[in-house]
């Protein structure tokens, strides 16, 4: 077994051991009349400070803290504690105040899109290094640039060699839109590019009206072609893989001023939750 | 082999930043400008290169990864020879997150502020609806939450705060005196259950076990089992039976399994009125010589209460009366059908003419002394109290052996019965009234008639109302003379017809007795003539009041009362009025009306029970207390579809061999008794009340508080109080 494999399965294991024990000290407590509530509430305010703090960690790496891998473990194994500790807290179903209502849909569409950004990050990028090269995301729009600069040039190339407009015309036709064309959000998810395909397929139908330079520089223009498919892929993809966090980060903030009131209000109002 | 996109040649990469907030508008063009935005978003674009002055010439100084040095090159003024256009910086991803996080904060801090301080604070903090009964009474937070005074987190398990709602809660629920003790019971009791109730031996689930190792907490809050504002149908009293038990030493893992024995159950007293079933099923019911056939089913005598619950009595007419009713309105006793309420006593009026003592008329041939009812009457009289407390126990009959002070005290009680007597006559019931105090004399004058006080003393004393005028006024009382033979009984001689006829002639003696009364006369006026022989015949007295009332009795000098029937007010008013009273003459008020012979004959069925230093007298059969929750509850109703073919004795049988009458006559103490059922066997309710069937959980049967239960203390305002604004 690899060693990621083992650490894997040893801190999955602990973490359920841990959430079986809290679940069994909450029912306990709840049979001896002790406040359960309360205590799960507590921890689970622990919780989501540590789990909000791995976000600071990252910001402040000068600090001798722990590794920011070691955060991030730390962070994904707490997170799923904190989703059983709420459980146990709030229950499964809505709550019947507004603020709690909101407190409760903030939680859980947090915890939801923790998990998809986990499951994200664990499915896409070995597909994205299967597709090609690896990219830079801030770079790709600048290549993606220069790849279809690069076949304009060719198509030029073509019709000022051959004096033939059949490559000319499959650019106009089919390449320029193509090219112009930005992948949808959830590409990556959907799958293979099916619009690619559909222009591979049609260059090789074209293959049959050109002379022999031309069909040189279609095997040139075939090799951008799937040049562009990864920059779309490997763009795609590295943007869905930043853009969960635009769920998951903000609403984290909100949930914490949230938390702050709720935990206001149980202090000042409650006597025995 | 596919082309790499990106150079890895070192002078060929460019130097991204997408940890600034702004990003090239150009970027996206493939062509950013080498500068970058600004901090706060401002293009910085001049052109390619910022051209280096080397002598007195301008040098292009553009990168590499840009094409090195453009052919152009700078111009004479040192700017660049390729100019860049300006463009729109836009915000890096990082930096929209940013924004996007700010909002979402300030959103909730919104929420926050709204939830705090708003207009609609309450609907927005407000963890969730509260119950429907609750919804009525509580409008806002403070009505039932002690709003902590500064930010501390051990607040809500403060034990001052956990009373202080408690007593909120208090302010509507009263649970009586121990409303902070488990069951509401108090302590001491709490102690001699503990004492009583042996641990648990059996062996116990592990979760039961862990829940009783860990107990309950020192301070329980009233929220601790009444979870609310969780919605309007929540069920406030809902327990497990594990939260149950974790106080009880004795825990155990079901009804079936576990459960003690019942102790008795149901019967924790005598019952209220004396009525042997087993007498009565094996004797009387099936007694050919009964006025009326016994009951076919328990239904004919019992009914379930309104809620369910408790089995009740039916009513005396719907039961009893059948056979008992002669017995209680003396149609068919033997003896009298009256009790004596006033009779002129035997006193020895002539020692007392001996000793010089004034005593005016007296019949000659009395019997018998005061009856409790006339020493009551007496005592209220300072002149009369003082001559009884002198005579003590001396015979009236014979005062040959007196002292004079006794003879004194003795002609005074007599002039003080005469007074009595005068007064009864002439004023009627206020007298008793009066002597009584208006507020405890409500039905124990049972009516009382002046106009058969008045027929007696027109023949028993004819001059009796001018002789007390006289005694009052201080005037001297000629002396008696002797007493006449003794007057026949009204049923012989009719009143009217043996009335002297100045006293005939005035009916109107009650309105104004003292211009009218007839002057003074040595001499009986009372004379039993022989009726006509033509005349009617009276029946007895006592006949002529069947349905109740108020007679006389010549023969003896006496006033009768007869009871009207069941639930007379003058016996059970002067039951309940003696019974209490500790005073010898109440006593013998209370034992003469108490005794099983006595007209009426009360107390063959209805008990007296002595608790908590009262005694009480039983007129009702066992119902349930308003207000008062017993611990364990039953629903007789929701089980008469269970009952098989033995009816009720499916649980409730016969206790044929126990000594049912022991528990009662002079036994006033309620528990101590035997029943007349053997008392319900646990495995009978163990049939169903299974997990799998019925269910056995502890709130079933029992309720936490018990005691009694004081009606809400709503104010009346708060259901007319308008809802604060949201």
């Amino acid at each position: 077994m690899k060693a990621l494999t083992r650490r894997r399965w040893l801190l999955s294991l602990t973490t359920a051991l841990l959430a079986l024990a809290l679940t069994a000290a909450w029912w306990l407590a709840g049979n001896a009349l002790r406040p359960a509530d309360l205590y799960t509430g507590w921890l689970l305010l622990g919780l989501l400070l540590g789990l909000a703090f791995f976000n600071a960690r990252k910001k402040l790496p000068f600090l001798p803290l722990l590794a920011a891998s070691t955060w991030l473990q730390i962070h994904l194994y707490a997170g799923w504690l904190a989703c059983v500790v709420f459980a146990l807290h709030a229950g499964l179903r809505p709550p019947g105040g507004r603020l709690e209502l909101v407190l409760w849909l903030a939680f859980l569409i947090a915890a939801l899109s923790g998990i998809f950004g986990l499951w994200l990050s664990r499915w896409l990028p070995p597909r994205l290094a299967r597709s090609g090269e690896s990219l830079v995301y801030e770079r790709i729009p600048r290549l993606r640039h220069g790849v279809e600069a690069e076949v304009l040039a060719l198509v030029r190339q073509a019709e000022k060699e051959t004096q033939s407009t059949t490559l000319a015309d499959f650019y106009l036709r089919v390449l320029a839109g193509y090219f112009a064309r930005r992948p949808p959000l959830l590409a990556p998810l959907a799958g293979d590019d099916a619009r690619h395909h559909r222009v591979i397929t049609e260059l090789a139908a074209l293959r049959r009206f050109l002379n022999p330079r031309e069909s040189v520089l279609a095997d040139q223009l075939g090799e951008l072609l799937e040049a562009k498919r990864n920059l779309d892929a490997q763009w795609a993809g590295q943007r869905l893989l930043k853009l969960w966090l635009f769920v998951h980060i903000p609403l984290t903030y909100g949930l914490l001023v949230l938390v702050g009131a709720h935990v206001w209000l149980v202090l000042h109002y409650a006597h025995r939750l | 082999m596919r082309r790499l996109l990106q150079s890895i040649i070192h002078n060929r990469k460019t130097y991204d930043r997408p940890q600034d907030e702004w990003t090239c508008g150009r970027a996206a063009e493939g062509c950013p400008c080498i500068y970058g935005p600004g901090p706060k978003g401002e293009c910085r674009a001049t052109g390619q290169c910022l051209p280096a002055k080397k002598g007195d010439r301008w040098v292009c100084t553009r990168l590499i990864s840009l094409g090195a040095a453009c052919e152009t090159g700078p111009r004479p003024d040192g700017t660049c020879g390729c100019p860049v256009p300006p463009c729109q910086p836009q915000r890096s991803l990082r930096a929209q997150r940013g924004r996007l996080a700010g909002l979402t904060v300030c959103l909730a801090l919104g929420l926050v502020l709204l939830a705090v301080w708003g207009r609609t604070r309450e609907a927005w903090s407000s963890p969730g609806p509260l119950t429907s009964q609750h919804t009525a009474s509580a409008h806002r937070c403070t009505d039932c939450h002690v709003e902590s005074p500064a930010f501390s987190l051990a607040a809500p398990l403060s034990s001052a705060r956990i009373k202080q709602h408690n007593q909120l809660c208090l302010k509507c629920h009263d649970l009586g005196p121990h409303s902070d003790s488990p069951h509401g019971v108090s302590a001491s009791e709490l102690l001699d259950i503990a004492r009583t109730q042996a641990p648990s031996a059996t062996s116990r689930p592990f979760a039961l076990a862990a829940a009783h190792a860990a107990g309950p907490p020192a301070d329980l809050a009233c929220a601790t089992c009444h979870r609310e504002h969780r919605g309007a149908d929540r069920d406030l009293a809902h327990l497990t039976d594990r939260q149950c038990q974790v106080c009880h030493q004795a825990p155990f893992a079901g009804f079936a399994a576990g459960h003690p024995e019942f102790a008795g159950y149901p019967y924790s007293r005598r019952t209220r009125l004396q009525f042997d079933h087993v007498a009565h099923f094996q004797k009387h019911f099936s007694d050919v010589r009964a006025p009326a056939p016994g009951p076919t089913s328990c239904a004919q005598c019992h009914e379930p209460a309104a809620d369910g619950r408790q089995m009740l009595v039916r009513g005396f007419a719907q039961t009893c009366a059948a056979c008992h009713s002669g017995q209680i309105d003396g149609a068919g006793r033997a003896g009298a059908k009256g009790l004596v309420f006033f009779r002129l006593p035997d006193i020895d009026v002539a020692t007392l003419a001996a000793s010089g003592a004034a005593i005016g008329e007296w019949p000659a041939y009395c019997e018998g002394g005061l009856t409790p009812f006339m020493r009551w009457l007496l005592e209220g009289d300072d002149t009369a109290r003082a001559a009884l407390a002198t005579l003590g126990n001396l015979n009236l009959a014979d005062l040959s052996r007196a002292t004079a002070a006794q003879k004194a005290a003795a002609a005074q009680l007599l002039w003080s019965i005469k007074g009595l007597f005068a007064n009864l006559v002439t004023q009627g019931q206020p007298v008793i009234m009066h002597r009584l105090g208006a507020t405890s004399a409500a039905g124990r004058t049972g009516q009382f008639s002046a106009d058969v006080a008045l027929a007696a003393q027109r023949a028993w004393l004819p001059n009796l109302l001018t002789e007390v005028a006289a005694h009052r006024r201080g005037e001297a009382i000629p002396p008696a003379a002797p007493a006449g033979p003794r007057a026949a009984s009204p049923s012989a001689a009719p009143p009217a017809a043996t009335q002297p006829a100045t006293v005939a002639a005035d009916d109107d003696l009650l309105s104004d007795p003292a211009p009218t009364a007839p002057p003074p006369s040595p001499v009986p006026a009372v004379v039993a003539a022989p009726p006509p022989a033509t005349a009617l015949e009276l029946d007895p007295a006592e006949e002529r009041v069947a349905t109740g009332g108020w007679y006389r009795l010549d023969e003896s000098y006496t006033l009768h009362y007869r009871p009207s029937g069941h639930e007379d007010a003058f016996l059970t008013a002067w039951l309940d009025g003696t019974v209490n009273n500790p005073a010898p003459t109440a006593q013998g008020i209370f034992t003469q009306l108490a005794a099983p012979t006595a007209p009426g004959a009360c107390m063959k069925c209805h008990t007296v029970d002595r608790a908590a230093g009262a005694t009480v007298v039983n007129w009702r059969a066992a119902r349930p207390a308003a207000g008062v929750r017993p611990f364990t509850t039953f629903k007789h109703t929701a089980h008469f579809s269970l009952m098989g073919t033995q009816g009720c004795s499916t649980c409730h049988t016969l206790a044929t061999g126990a000594d049912y009458a022991r528990s009662f006559g002079a036994n006033r103490d309620p528990a101590l008794f035997l029943s007349n059922f053997a008392p319900l066997r646990k495995d009978v309710c163990a049939t169903c009340h299974q997990p799998a069937k019925a269910g056995e959980s502890c709130q079933l049967c029992h309720n936490y508080h018990t005691g009694e239960m004081v009606p809400l203390r709503l104010p009346a305002a708060e259901f007319s109080k308008p809802r604060p604004p949201r």
